[in-house]
């Protein structure tokens, strides 16, 4: 998919863990482990606004779009 | 939703008892098979007294089957659905080795048409199982409706080359005879219908799937 998910290299930015996210925004680890590696197909934009206000950033932080090479 | 569950355990009873009883039924019609074992053709029946009239050359008509017979004379008998007289039709001239290839044929065919139908039973039961507990779009399932259409057009397909092959079984025992078996066509449009249906179904529950998984990944 295009979009990538840019939740590792905030997480880093931020000195934060995905457990202290998990336990911060109340998403599940696996939730955020899916949202982490790509695998999720949509993201709600309540989950945005959560993580978003947590890690101090912008949505256009944690979301990029990259043209795929085909 | 508890309501659908709950109609779902009644469906999965009522399904388990319908195939108890077409269990019983098939036990108890071919009740003289399993008493007397396949020699219950020595053992001939006397005709109905509607067909004592009826003479066939050289061939005993103990138990006849669904036949359709033209005499030479142009009279044809029908041996069909009201005036069946149960059973089977010997042929005295010839044993003939071909009928026993046929009827080898057709026993076999019984077999397959026997276990398609425990197959389409056994995972029509699994899926209203699954479907009671809740796990409705699984891939199980999709698989399972997949299954049940494709032995559903199967078994069609079976009862019409069964039905076909029993026609030359008549013909060829009535062909030292004066008397023709007519065929006449004859096939489970509805098993066929059913079948294409569930393979239709199968492609929404696909659907459904899908959409469960894209739920399931939504964060």
């Amino acid at each position: 998919m295009p979009i990538i998910i840019n939740l590792d290299v905030m997480l880093a930015r931020r000195k934060m863990s995905l457990t202290e996210l998990s336990e911060r925004v109340g998403i599940t680890m696996s939730n955020l482990s899916i949202l982490k590696t790509g695998k999720a197909k949509a993201v709600r934009l309540e989950t945005l606004e959560s993580i978003c206000d947590v890690l101090n950033c912008q949505p256009g932080d944690l979301l990029e779009y990259r043209k795929s090479e085909t | 939703m508890t309501n659908d569950l709950k109609s779902m355990k009644w469906i999965k009873s009522v399904l388990v008892a319908g195939g108890i009883l077409i269990l019983i039924v098939t036990i108890y019609q071919s009740g003289s098979v399993f008493k007397k074992g396949w020699n219950d053709a020595d053992d001939p029946i006397v005709l109905r007294s509607e067909f004592h009239s009826v003479i066939f050359d050289d061939v005993i008509t103990t138990r006849a089957d669904s036949l359709n017979i033209t005499g030479k004379d142009g009279y044809i008998y029908k041996l069909k659905a009201d005036y069946r007289v149960n059973g089977d039709v010997f042929n005295l001239k010839d044993s003939g080795q071909r009928i026993s290839f046929l009827e080898g044929f057709n026993f076999s065919l019984t077999v397959t048409i026997l276990v398609l139908g425990i197959l389409i039973l056994g995972n029509l039961y699994y899926f209203i199982d699954d479907s009671s507990r809740g796990d409705i779009f699984t891939l199980k399932n999709i698989n399972r409706i997949k299954i049940i259409g494709y032995y559903c057009i199967s078994l069609s397909v079976a009862l019409f080359i069964w039905d076909l092959v029993s026609f030359f079984i008549a013909k060829e025992i009535f062909s030292h005879t004066e008397y023709q078996v007519s065929y006449e066509f004859d096939f489970n449009y509805l098993m066929f219908t059913v079948g294409v249906v569930t393979i239709l179904i199968m492609h929404v529950f696909k659907k459904g799937y899908e959409l469960k998984q894209e739920h399931e990944l939504t964060i």
